[in-house]
């Protein structure tokens, strides 16, 4: 009943709206029908290697993908490994969801589990400078990794942005309270950059305090990677939907579906879909004789943009309602290259850029 | 086919500049005879001498063979000559039926009767207008068919149709064109002004131009094209470059200026969502009833969405609802109007007049002292910028020519500077000269990195000029093309299906 009349003075009244994909987030099909480069289930997070080769973190390995998509296992955790990368050095600096094990494989590896007084808890993401330094995304202090979703489903705001500093071997802590840090880069300009994917925007990190950098994405944004020309690909795990922004002003039924419901059938955003009939759909899903349309409310979603310089989108790669690659986590560019990491699908898909520029995509 | 109406040398002089001089023209029992020109050519001075709106300088007119001198436009249209106007002439608080037998009334009327007898006499010419609706609640559309069969009924033998199918929908136009045939085969003469030269070329027999108030030539139809039309009109060769060519660089996106979201007003807006991005010209094509014009009134603040599930409006990134339009004139937002004698312009005023008012709406509270110079410098230098036309420098902007009215519109809200420019029809019944020169200051505006928004109901034109197109239908943005793809087949078909 309050939530009913807090609606009607909120700005904007009682509306639920979504940023629209157009311009050059125009739909297409291009994510969709692209190339399977590896493919496995427990697929994680890939990162470009010193050696020019695509690594993997896949379960509890890292993985070296080779050219024909075989992953070859080169260094083994005790946990699963959920965020990688490698440091200016060449060495690999893996994430374990509440631990973070730098120089991993080697016997001078080192775990940092505590930042500032409190404990790692979901870190998913971990970006290399070239100084040396590493940017560890801590998505949540209040929930692991894998409980993304009740994150969300809380409206957390505990997300932290830490750098490792190398040379002098400590922590600090960047920025604090972020709705879930999912991605950091440092881009061609020097700014230092977090995916907050509940606040759907990228914040730029200055002195512990973020600016919306790239503000009202259609989606969650998820992990960073630089593009040429000093701009960034941003993947998004999901897009927004009506649905999931009502579910999320509804603080009573949002209790009782969390404590009443199973999870994978929750009104949130989510990784794939389509594979039961439980799931709850947005206006039927329309789906036309059997088939769901590509334009329907979307609840899983395969997305990337590349945005330039000024943060304008330029170019988008999709996967539709309907399609398979959702779910897309990870995006790494080798020259022409495009590697693409949808989770939903447990794939690696692999792009050539000339030829995307080719077919004219928007 | 004999003589029914001849000009012989007419003349028209205002404040000693010649509106019309020394026009020949002829028109046939039974013709179709299209009248075309530039804006300011001097059809309207033309017709509007026939049918006794104002009084030749000199000529003569021979209605019939003898001499006719219409002192009013009761007297023409007791000779059997009736005008129906560029713009509507209905009385808005009349109904339909009360417009119709304006003038015509008997000493008793019964409201029942006249409604019957309009009932009856629209359904004859298949228009279906409630004949008890007030003329304030019809649409252009229905208004022009208001108009057309206040002609038909007071059963003129020349009919003179100034810009008829301007506010109508490619059906209603058809049925329009229907209608100008069965005139024609009734033995009526019709003389049809447009600025749709595929119309002229549809409809009529013969076709004479007009150029700077002089006949320029007059021939069948049949010997004419397109390219030669423009040519005579403009005396230049514009070929087809107005129209017609695809465009061939497209501007880059750059931030995105103004998202529109789920937006919801009444009946015809539904769900609509829209982005708008700066250094682009975003074309928006739709039929009558798209809901393209609410949209963007509601992003200009001159109507308002709908206060529950209403979606919402981003400006520049910032959530805005407003209340009246000087709020949306103060962060940038300039609506050009498709109704410009309405919503576009004080038509008493003058064009410098009109341009500085632009200016005061930008300003929280106006001035309390206005400078001559001010306003003459303001005014002076936007209408060098826009090449507004002007007989004199103190014209008024109801004496200007359309084309050169909606420049004054035009440089009303540039003066504002603002970071987004609607323009909604931005050359409905403008001439062909001045369509171009609009079409270069939308140009402009987007090559300076404003975000423009170019609605129109004409296809080659939006094709033309944007760098994005959308298709609206039924109140919503439908699909989104770019220039390079879209053909006016896969327009029209994503704006009818």
């Amino acid at each position: 009943m309050f939530d009913a009349l807090a609606s009607l003075f909120r700005r904007g009244g009682s509306s639920l709206s979504v940023p629209i994909l157009d311009g050059a987030l125009k739909p297409n099909n291009l994510l969709e029908q692209a190339p399977v480069f590896a493919e496995n289930p427990d697929l994680e997070d890939i990162a470009l290697g010193p050696d020019g080769e695509i690594y993997a973190a896949c379960g509890f390995v890292v993985a070296r993908v080779s050219e024909n998509g075989e992953l070859v296992p080169v260094s083994a955790f005790d946990g699963a490994v959920t965020a990688l990368t490698f440091l200016s050095d060449g060495s690999l600096a893996v994430a374990l969801g509440n631990r973070l094990i730098i120089d991993a494989g080697t016997p001078q590896s080192r775990t940092i589990d505590m930042v500032d007084g409190k404990p790692l808890m979901a870190v998913n993401a971990l970006h290399a400078q070239a100084d040396g330094s590493l940017l560890i995304c801590d998505g949540s202090q209040q929930r692991p990794y894998p409980d993304w979703s009740r994150d969300l489903m809380e409206k957390g705001a505990s997300g932290r942005l830490l750098r490792f500093d190398r040379a002098s071997g400590t922590t600090a802590v960047l920025a604090a309270g972020l709705g879930y840090a999912f991605g950091a880069l440092v881009d061609g300009q020097g700014r230092t950059l977090v995916s907050e994917s509940w606040r759907h925007q990228v914040s730029a990190v200055t002195d512990r305090r973020t600016t919306p950098a790239i503000a009202a994405l259609p989606g969650y944004p998820a992990r960073m990677a630089p593009a040429p020309g000093g701009g960034l690909w941003l993947s998004l795990f999901a897009c927004r939907t009506q649905l999931v922004e009502f579910v999320l002003r509804e603080s009573d039924y949002r209790r009782e579906m969390l404590r009443t419901i199973d999870p994978k059938y929750w009104v949130a955003p989510a990784l794939s879909s389509g594979e039961d009939f439980l799931e709850p759909l947005q206006g039927g899903s329309v789906k036309q004789m059997g088939i769901l349309k590509p334009w329907a409310p979307p609840r899983s979603y395969g997305l990337v943009v590349l945005f330039n310089a000024d943060f304008i989108p330029v170019l988008s790669l999709h996967s539709r309602t309907g399609g398979r690659h959702h779910g897309v986590v990870a995006v790494v560019q080798r020259n022409d290259d495009l590697f693409v990491l949808s989770k939903g699908a447990g794939r690696i898909l692999r792009l050539s850029l000339s030829q995307v520029a080719a077919e004219g995509a928007q | 086919m004999t003589a029914i109406l001849e000009l012989n040398q007419i003349t028209k002089v205002y404040a000693r500049a010649a509106a019309v001089e020394n026009i020949d023209f002829t028109l046939l029992r039974g013709e179709v005879h299209a009248l075309l020109g530039e804006n300011g050519a001097g059809k309207s001075t033309l017709t509007k001498m026939i049918a006794g709106v104002v009084a030749p300088t000199s000529g003569t007119i021979l209605l019939e063979g003898k001499p006719f001198s219409p002192k009013t436009p009761s007297d023409a249209l007791k000779a059997g000559i009736a005008m129906v106007f560029q713009e509507t002439s209905l009385v808005p608080s009349m109904t339909v039926a009360q417009n119709l037998f304006l003038g015509n009334e008997k000493v008793f009327n019964r409201v029942r009767g006249i409604n019957i007898a309009a009932q009856q006499f629209m359904q004859s010419l298949s228009f279906q207008v409630d004949p008890t609706l007030q003329v304030t609640a019809l649409g252009a559309a229905k208004k022009q068919m208001v108009e057309i069969a206040r002609a038909m009924l007071l059963k003129a033998q020349v009919i003179v149709f100034d810009e008829p199918t301007a506010t109508l929908t490619p059906e209603e136009k058809r049925h329009f064109f229907e209608l100008v045939r069965t005139l024609k085969s009734r033995g009526v003469s019709v003389i049809f002004i447009s600025h749709a030269l595929e119309e002229a070329l549809e409809i009529s027999d013969r076709i004479t131009v007009l150029r700077d108030g002089k006949h320029v030539l007059t021939d069948l139809t049949a010997n004419f094209d397109r390219a030669r039309i423009v040519r005579a009109m403009v005396g230049r060769t514009l070929s087809q470059e107005l129209y017609g060519t695809r465009k061939s660089t497209i501007r880059p996106p750059g931030r995105r200026v103004l998202s529109v979201s789920n937006l919801r007003v009444g009946n015809t807006v539904k769900n609509n969502s829209l982005s708008v991005f700066a250094g682009q010209v975003t074309g928006i094509f739709g039929l009558v009833g798209s809901g393209r014009t609410e949209t963007f009134k509601v992003v200009a603040g001159v109507i308002k969405r709908d206060y529950t599930n209403g979606g919402e409006v981003f400006l520049e990134g910032k959530a805005v609802r407003y209340r009246v339009p000087a709020q949306s004139v103060r962060d940038g937002v300039a609506y050009i109007t498709e109704d410009r004698k309405i919503e576009g312009f004080f038509e008493t005023m003058s064009i410098k007049s009109n341009v500085f008012v632009g200016l005061l709406a930008k300003t929280r509270f106006g001035k309390f002292w206005l400078r001559n110079r001010e306003i003459d410098t303001v005014g002076e230098k936007w209408v060098n910028s826009l090449q507004v036309r002007a007989v004199s420098k103190g014209a008024r902007v109801i004496e200007l020519s359309g084309g050169n009215q909606q420049k004054a519109v035009i440089a009303k809200s540039l003066v504002q500077e603002p970071e987004l420019i609607i323009f909604d029809e931005p050359t409905r019944g403008v001439d062909v000269g001045a369509i171009a020169e609009i079409h270069q200051i939308i140009n402009r505006l987007a090559d300076e990195g404003k975000a423009v928004v170019v609605i129109s109901s004409y296809l080659p034109e939006v094709m033309l000029l944007s760098d994005r197109l959308l298709v609206a239908r039924q109140g919503k943005v439908v699909e989104e093309f770019s220039p390079r793809d879209a053909t006016e087949e896969t327009l029209m078909y994503a704006a009818v299906h």
